[in-house]
């Protein structure tokens, strides 16, 4: 995976110098403390912990760096916990590389990877009548605005982007910025609540 | 009923005089003599004339039939020393009356004209002394009304020294009053109580019947305890009320045995009713002056049934060793023992001056009493038997049925993990098993033909199929998925992958809301979608593809189209092996594919069943 993803990063124009890479949570927060990075790809399941902990760390170190968890873990909640602990996209490591390639170059250059199913989890989350109970309680459903809502259900379609760009007649830009606010209304929501916090690692160890 | 009991209560009360009389030893001494005369209803003077000598007791209608009205009493007895009271009893009076001694009135009955003061079953008891007790003879002049019917007339009268005659009278007050009043409440409450029982639960028809002969009775024993005349306008209709609660508790009695007995007999039963409705009709509608007669004949007549009915329960219960039916058996003799042994007493078939009759009444309520309480107590303790039997019953059965639930559910569990062993075989079987199979057999055939893209993507498709295998087995995306879910995620991936290519990708999904797919069918379907795009991206140079799928009655249609070169431009290689898994494809969705392919493009057509 390492290697998949150096080749990946360098074909993406990195420098392989520029490139860290941690085999465990303890290393990786050593990393982290170390430097800054300009993005962070994190995988869920790390020897010694959650991966989910490591994306909490990231986002308190540095809020500006983008955040990609990259995983073989398909699992709604994990998907969700991930998101809500502030990762800015989630990559399932089965995609092809031109698939990650894309969503990684996406995050790059300021903008938000969303993958459909990772939006009709959101959906289902924003509207508690439909959430599972078992996934989240009301109190932390994020407050989507009914554009942000349109959009989720677009790509929950599967609409790229820029097709919803087309659809809305808005700049692909500016859907972009909607899909981050979404993302940024969940990690909101998660970082006031301790409870939840809790149940990510229940659920996760 | 001043009439039935009558007899036997005179004689009663005889032998207790006489019992006191052979105990006590001087001035106690009956009257047995007087004279008698009679006189108008509203006349409160002795009448001059129609003197008659009579004997104590008397009663008036043997000498003068059918005379209702007033008759005087005249007892003259002497006095030797007057400063010394004596007392004076009067067994009774039929019905009301007033006394004077020596023309000063000692007592007046409440009524003295119709409805009468009921004074036939009270005797009285009075002091006598000095001024009114004169030295030598002195008068005591009892005005008596009375009707022809209702046997008439005055009862013993006897004078004793003071406090001589307190002992008897206190006696013979118990025994006209205590004992029937003891009665009567025993036989009220007995049947409120049953009334209340059967009440409650209909089924226990017999309490009900025994409720009604208790309640009826103790109606029936008001006539020996109540002086005044109320309810009733006139002593006939006290009469008439008296002698048809007696023929009410007999009937009631006559049914409650049969019900006791538990049979039914329709006919006797209807034969009974009629009889007591005819009766009671007569009562009702019979004049005045065959009233007597008609209340002889009836209580005679329902005496006779009452005996027969026990008698009758005696046989229906004969071989049984139910200790409610012994009991109530033994009640019924005790109580018929007591009449013959009376009668005999009255008819002077055997000796002795001890009748035991009015002790009948409350002896046989408490029989009663004792007999419907076993019975009831053994209804409980059968019930509760039953109650212990259901629950040991019950536990087995729940133990059985537990013990069976279990068995079953093992069962279901041993059969769900060999389903599921199953299952998991048949997937890896039909899939990675097939998968490798056919993958194999290419590279024995044809090693030299592989390029190492065709290698990558057999491993893909080995990767998908054990994915699929593990998603089915661990039942992560076991359950069925909507065909636009399905297909969200490729549309957006190829989307970005077009962009990305600056293809032109245009999507039409229609209708598909509510079609659902299996994994397996998803899975086929993705990779079909998969294969069919990636030829677009990687072989037909293509600048726009249109996908759809439109639901079509129960079949899908997909379509993907591009504007490319074709196959046969793209080479042999494409058309060859990519069009031949895309075959297997549909093949194993049960579809069918259409594929057209020429230098302005090409056309591929799914079509599956839904």
């Amino acid at each position: 995976m390492q290697a998949r993803l150096s080749t990946i990063l360098t074909r993406l124009g990195c420098a392989y110098e520029a490139l860290h890479f941690a085999g465990c949570l303890v290393s990786a927060r050593a990393c982290l403390a170390a430097r800054r990075f300009s993005m962070v790809l994190v995988d869920v399941g790390l020897p010694d912990g959650s991966g989910i902990d490591l994306v909490k760390d990231c986002r308190a170190a540095n809020a500006a760096a983008p955040v990609l968890v990259i995983t073989a873990w398909r699992q709604e909640r994990v998907v969700l916990a991930a998101l809500q602990a502030g990762a800015d996209g989630y990559l399932l490591k089965e995609r092809d590389d031109i698939e990650v390639a894309l969503s990684i170059r996406s995050c790059l250059v300021g903008g938000a990877p969303i993958d459909p199913f990772v939006a009709r989890r959101i959906l289902e989350l924003a509207a508690p009548a439909a959430a599972s109970a078992a996934l989240l309680s009301a109190p932390h459903a994020p407050q989507l605005t009914s554009r942000e809502t349109e959009i989720l259900g677009l790509v929950a379609k599967g609409l790229t982007n820029r097709e919803i760009a087309e659809v809305l007649a808005l700049s692909k830009l500016t859907v972009e910025v909607h899909v981050k606010n979404i993302y940024r209304k969940l990690a909101v929501g998660s970082r006031t609540e301790a409870v939840f916090e809790a149940r990510g690692h229940g659920l996760l160890s | 009923m001043a009439c039935c009991l009558r007899p036997v209560l005179l004689v009663i009360v005889t032998a207790w005089l006489m019992l006191a009389v052979s105990a006590a030893r001087s001035e106690t001494l009956s009257i047995g003599k007087g004279e008698a005369a009679r006189s108008q209803w509203t006349q409160m003077t002795p009448p001059a004339e129609g003197w008659t000598s009579v004997a104590l007791p008397d009663d008036w209608s043997k000498r003068w039939s059918d005379f209702s009205g007033v008759v005087w009493y005249r007892l003259r007895f002497s006095v030797d020393e007057p400063d010394r009271p004596r007392d004076v009893m009067f067994d009774y009076w039929t019905l009301a009356g007033a006394v004077w001694l020596n023309g000063a009135l000692l007592h007046r009955d409440a009524s003295l004209v119709e409805p009468l003061s009921r004074s036939w079953n009270v005797t009285r008891l009075f002091t006598l002394s000095a001024p009114l007790l004169r030295k030598g003879e002195n008068e005591l002049l009892i005005r008596v009304s009375g009707l022809a019917g209702q046997q008439p007339g005055l009862g013993s009268v006897t004078l004793g020294a003071e406090g001589e005659l307190r002992a008897q009278f206190s006696r013979i007050i118990l025994l006209r009053h205590g004992v029937p009043m003891f009665g009567l409440a025993l036989s009220a409450m007995l049947g409120l109580f049953f009334f209340v029982v059967w009440a409650m639960r209909r089924s226990e028809t017999a309490y009900g019947w025994f409720a009604l002969f208790a309640l009826a009775w103790s109606a029936y024993l008001l006539n020996q305890l109540v002086e005044s005349p109320w309810p009733f306008a006139t002593s006939g209709q006290w009469a008439r009320g008296t002698i048809l609660a007696f023929t009410l508790a007999c009937t009631a009695f006559f049914i409650f045995m049969f019900r006791f007995a538990e049979r039914r007999f329709p006919r006797w039963e209807a034969l009974i009713w009629s009889y007591f409705l005819l009766s009671s009709a007569i009562l009702i509608f019979i004049p005045e002056e065959r009233l007597e007669a008609a209340r002889i004949i009836l209580s005679i007549s329902f005496v006779f049934l009452f005996l027969a009915i026990s008698a009758l329960f005696l046989a229906l219960t004969w071989r049984s060793r139910r200790l409610d039916y012994i009991g109530l058996n033994l009640c019924n003799i005790v109580v018929l023992a007591i009449g013959v042994h009376d009668l005999s007493l009255f008819s002077g078939l055997i000796p002795g001056t001890m009748y035991v009759s009015g002790f009948a009444s409350p002896l046989r309520a408490i029989c009663m009493a004792v007999v419907l309480a076993w019975h009831f107590v053994g209804s409980l303790s059968r019930v509760e038997r039953f109650n212990a039997d259901l629950v040991a019953k019950v536990a087995v059965a729940r133990q059985e049925l537990a013990q069976t639930l279990g068995q079953q559910h093992e069962l279901a569990l041993a059969a769900t993990r060999m389903e599921e062993r199953a299952q998991l075989t048949h997937n890896l079987h039909d899939g990675l098993g097939g998968a490798l199979v056919s993958n194999i057999a290419l590279l024995e055939h044809d090693p030299a033909r592989l390029a190492p893209e065709r290698f990558l993507a057999m491993l893909k498709e080995l990767r998908d199929e054990l994915r699929l295998v593990i998603d089915v087995s661990s039942g992560e995306s076991g359950e069925q998925r909507t065909i636009v879910e399905v297909l969200a995620p490729l549309r957006r991936r190829y989307g970005l992958l077009f962009e990305s290519c600056d293809i032109s990708c245009r999507w039409a999904i229609d209708e598909l809301e509510d079609r659902t797919l299996s994994s397996r069918q998803s899975l086929d379907l993705t990779r079909f979608v998969q294969e069919g795009l990636t030829n677009v991206i990687k072989h037909s140079r293509a600048t726009i593809v249109d996908v759809s799928a439109r639901g079509e009655g129960g079949r899908l249609c997909l379509t993907i189209a591009d504007n490319g070169r074709g196959f046969v431009a793209a080479g042999t290689e494409m058309k060859g092996a990519g069009l031949d898994s895309l075959q297997a494809r549909a093949k194993r969705l049960g579809g069918k594919l259409t594929a057209r392919s020429d230098p302005a493009g090409t056309h591929l057509q799914l079509v599956i069943p839904v």
